[in-house]
């Protein structure tokens, strides 16, 4: 296609995209959205999702990387079928995925009684909003790390293997660096998806300030009864996410130069 | 299906929008098959939500021809705006304790986990004003026990009382209609110095597209049989 012809889809995509964003942008003045933060309920939301959202991405992070690299090494039918297991919370309904959790961890859910034998519960409490993020989260970070992880050459870890690095060592000095610009692009993905969690955490984890109430339920919260708060904590969210995206990208491109 | 759609190609249909809240989830479906019957070439369009999203999608000037609210104080708000007719009530509700366990107003802090509606909506502001009533009688102890009982603060009563349903809670403040559809919920009166029955206005917009029929409309849900289709769902009549 010549640059001409990709030119107009190219740009009426981006508008699309574009549009909704700019029109939020355009009902609130950045004194408006930082006048919200300062309102002690939107500064709770905020605290609880910042703090929730790294420890899911964290998780994510932690047990999706060692995931992403196997998947990324095989081409094996069992392996496209785990693929498939990492993608299905992706394409499940959000408030569906909250039915879910709720099936497997509410108290009449698979795990409930084991959880309760133990004294846990999960849903209503902070770590059910954890659980929501990072089972929304978790998909797009292993999927985008996994293609960040296929385009490290086979060749550069044997190199290092036969220099002596075992499987471990030639992973972290080898595999990660080359594949570090992709894994932050990852994070910022699943990042952005977690803190704008919304359906699965009402549904699971339920809406009570200061433990469950994250962002994205404070502005449901406000389009009920003040629609310009509502529009002001969401440009609030647009730009802790923006915050974030920027921020990790200038990683991503110090890591890669 | 495919005799539907042929259907509903063949003749061209009005359609006449009403917005409801979801209080009025089960009663305007029954509401909506007897318009329809009686209007063959008609064809409503009942969009359930909160009352207070109802108000700002008619704000954002949403075509629509009737609104029906849980909450008098909106739909008030939004003919003071202009944007509606003068709201007339049709129909009242009651808050009750819906409970699958064993409890009542007054043993309410033994339940493990309590649901209500968020501050936002009417069944949260209702609530919150039934609980202080109570307070008054079963002291401030009481009140504050009850609070730390809630677990959620829901955005619409359906979903207050979805996690009841579930299993998930074990009480929840909700109106006595909502619990005509679920089994295995026990609904508890509440008195009504505690708390009065919540009244039901709808108002026709300004801007109806069919002022006409959004008129019929209102006159069958105030006329015999919708009083009867409200009745038959639990609803009080003014």
């Amino acid at each position: 296609m010549s640059d001409r012809l990709a030119l107009l889809p190219a740009a009426l995509l981006l508008a699309l995209l574009a549009l909704p964003v700019v029109g939020l942008l355009g009902t609130t003045s950045p004194a408006e959205a930082l006048a919200a933060l300062w309102l002690p309920s939107t500064g709770e939301a905020l605290w609880l999702s910042l703090r929730t959202t790294t420890l899911a991405i964290g998780l994510a992070a932690l047990l999706g990387t060692p995931l992403a690299w196997r998947l990324s090494r095989s081409r094996s039918p069992w392996s496209r079928a785990l693929l498939l297991v990492v993608e299905l919370p992706v394409v499940l309904p959000p408030a569906v995925l909250g039915l879910a959790l709720l099936a497997a961890y509410g108290r009449q859910g698979l795990l409930g009684p084991l959880l309760a034998a133990a004294g846990w519960s999960l849903p209503f409490g902070t770590g059910a909003v954890v659980v929501a993020q990072l089972v929304v989260g978790a998909p797009l970070y292993v999927l985008t790390a996994t293609a960040a992880f296929r385009a490290v050459d086979e060749d550069l870890l044997l190199v290092a293997r036969t220099l002596g690095a075992g499987p471990a060592r030639a992973f972290l000095t080898v595999a990660v660096p080359v594949a570090a610009p992709g894994l932050i692009t990852a994070l910022g993905l699943a990042w952005s998806r977690a803190l704008g969690e919304f359906g699965a955490t009402l549904m699971f984890a339920g809406n009570l300030p200061g433990r469950t109430r994250t962002l994205p339920l404070a502005i449901y919260g406000a389009m009920e009864s003040d629609l310009g708060q509502a529009r002001a904590i969401a440009v609030l969210l647009v730009a802790v996410t923006a915050a974030l995206l920027v921020g990790l990208r200038a990683l991503g491109w110090r890591s890669s130069t | 299906m495919i005799a539907w759609w042929l259907l509903a190609c063949g003749a061209p249909r009005e359609e006449l929008v009403v917005l409801a809240a979801s209080s009025l989830t089960e009663a305007f479906g029954d509401l909506e098959a007897r318009f329809e019957e009686e209007h063959p070439d008609v064809d409503v369009v009942v969009a359930f939500a909160g009352t207070q999203t109802l108000a700002t999608q008619v704000r954002q000037g949403l075509a629509a021809d009737v609104i029906a609210s849980a909450d008098p104080a909106h739909a008030e708000a939004l003919a003071a705006e202009g944007l509606t007719d003068a709201p007339r009530p049709f129909a009242a509700n009651a808050l009750v304790l819906a409970t699958t366990g064993d409890v009542d107003l007054a043993r309410l802090p033994e339940v493990e986990r309590l649901v209500v509606g968020a501050d936002e909506v009417p069944v949260g502001r209702y609530t919150a004003a039934m609980l202080d009533a109570a307070g008054e009688r079963y002291g401030a102890d009481w009140r504050a026990a009850v609070e730390t009982r809630v677990v959620s603060r829901e955005p619409s009563v359906r979903h207050a009382l979805a996690k009841l349903v579930l299993g998930e809670a074990d009480a929840a403040v909700v109106y006595a209609t909502d619990l005509a559809a679920v089994d295995g919920v026990r609904g508890v009166a509440l008195p009504a110095e505690l708390a009065p029955p919540t009244t039901l206005v709808h108002a026709r917009l300004t801007s109806a597209p069919h002022a006409e029929l959004a008129d019929a409309w209102m006159a069958m849900v105030e006329g015999p049989e919708g009083r009867a289709l409200l009745a038959s769902r639990g609803f009080a009549l003014p």
